[in-house]
């Protein structure tokens, strides 16, 4: 009987080659789940940065249509509630269920609370919380009424002035 | 060639790992620019509110009304409006106090513009407001000083044809002072009031000495010194306003006032909405 030998990989190769596919299939699964991880953190991150962005372009809307005071300023005033910092804007706009445009307080909550806006008008209070991430706020008056408004999270910061 | 297929066997997996990575920072990296070009839409249509309503505030200073098939715009002269600065009288010592006289005076124009039974109440929050702020600076409105003190606006719009706010020096023209306005300034029944505006319109009570003699003949009592003394007959008016209706509604206020040179400057504008057609 004549043995021919079809040449193909030794069991070594073969065990070898298996322990070693084994071994990157687990390496490839580690980092496929911390590419979905980063991928969810940095998703969050960017969502809350945008978020932020965007409460700072309200704020920003809010202060540019306050009515004056007196001294021909935004009638604008901040001030600290515990651990969070509270803007109070007058305006006018329009009352949200009634649609109808009346004078208005809006007050926006920021701090370790997230942040929180309310709408007082003749109508009564509407609220609504934009965020439970617990924030730090900076203000700094860069001119009497020139102020610069600091969102700081562990993640990231922002910043934007406004002129009052 | 053994070689060879292990090569591209361990090739694959590494290759579609780094695609994956890749379309993860694409992913997030065209969220984030997405957003930016819809902040950037936001800003550029934000300049383009501005801009139309620098085009509406310039109506004013051309004292032309506007006539189109939606919007439309009506010019008013302020001058023989009550001057809410008024209220309040700064002592040499820098104390300011309020004048009791021009108190009464606010309380029965607000009774008589806005029918409110709590004229008292509102005139009380306003000279309040007034002794603690004053003196007023430019851009200050009345729309402003309503929301200040959180008074409805449908009071505050019922009040806009009487009352004005403006530096202490731009006194009551009595020329074009309403009846509405002379009587509460005066305190005169209607038919005083009727034939004072018609010696006023007539040019039969030129001056101060004139409406003095006049008025103390109808009350001998009184003393209208301090009264005439925010008082002017001028023909020409030193604060106009103009109301813009989109559709019949009012959409904008626009306040122009005349500095010390006599040239008209923008005072405070409030845009309820801006059209934008």
């Amino acid at each position: 009987m004549i043995m021919r030998r079809i040449s193909a990989f030794t069991l070594i190769e073969l065990l070898v080659s298996l322990a070693l596919s084994g071994l990157l299939l687990v390496i490839i699964n580690q980092q496929l789940q911390n590419s979905f991880f980063l991928n969810k953190q940095i998703e969050d991150q960017l969502e809350f940065k945008l978020q932020v962005e965007t409460i700072f372009e309200h704020l920003s809307a809010d202060i540019k249509s306050a009515t004056l005071t007196a001294n021909g300023h935004k009638s604008v005033k901040f001030s600290q509630l515990q651990d969070d910092f509270v803007f109070e804007i007058k305006r006018f706009g329009l009352a949200p269920k009634t649609k109808q445009i009346t004078g208005m307080t809006v007050k926006w909550r920021m701090g370790a609370n997230g942040i929180h806006k309310s709408i007082s008008s003749s109508e009564g209070v509407s609220e609504r919380q934009y965020s439970k991430n617990k924030l730090s706020i900076n203000i700094k008056n860069f001119a009497p009424h020139i102020l610069k408004l600091e969102i700081k999270t562990d993640k990231f910061q922002k910043s934007k002035l406004f002129i009052l | 060639m053994i070689g060879h297929s292990r090569q591209n066997a361990f090739l694959l997996p590494l290759a579609l790992l780094s695609l994956l990575v890749v379309s993860i920072i694409t992913i997030n990296g065209y969220l984030y620019i997405q957003n930016h070009i819809s902040s950037l839409s936001q800003y550029e249509k934000s300049l383009e509110m501005e801009s139309k309503q620098y085009q509406f505030e310039q109506l004013i200073f051309e004292n032309k009304n506007i006539q189109n098939s939606k919007i439309s715009s009506q010019i008013a002269p302020l001058s023989g409006f009550y001057n809410i600065s008024f209220l309040t009288h700064t002592d040499v010592e820098g104390e300011t106090r309020l004048v009791e006289e021009q108190f009464q005076i606010l309380t029965r124009l607000i009774a008589r513009c806005a029918s409110v039974s709590n004229a008292t109440i509102v005139a009380n929050s306003i000279s309040t407001y007034m002794v603690a702020n004053a003196p007023v600076h430019k851009g200050f409105g009345l729309l402003d000083l309503f929301n200040e003190l959180s008074l409805p606006l449908d009071v505050g719009i019922k009040l806009l044809p009487c009352l004005r706010i403006a530096p202490r020096s731009y006194s009551l023209n009595l020329k074009l002072a309403s009846h509405i306005t002379l009587n509460s300034y005066f305190d005169l029944n209607a038919a005083d009031v009727a034939k004072l505006a018609l010696y006023l319109a007539g040019g039969e009570i030129p001056n101060s000495d004139a409406l003095k003699l006049y008025l103390s003949q109808l009350d001998k009592e009184k003393d209208f010194d301090a009264l005439l003394r925010n008082t002017n007959f001028s023909t020409s008016i030193d604060h106009k306003a103009l109301v813009l209706f989109e559709n019949g509604e009012t959409f904008g206020y626009l306040d122009a006032i005349k500095d010390a040179r006599g040239l008209w400057e923008k005072n405070r504008s409030v845009f309820l909405w801006t059209p934008m057609d």
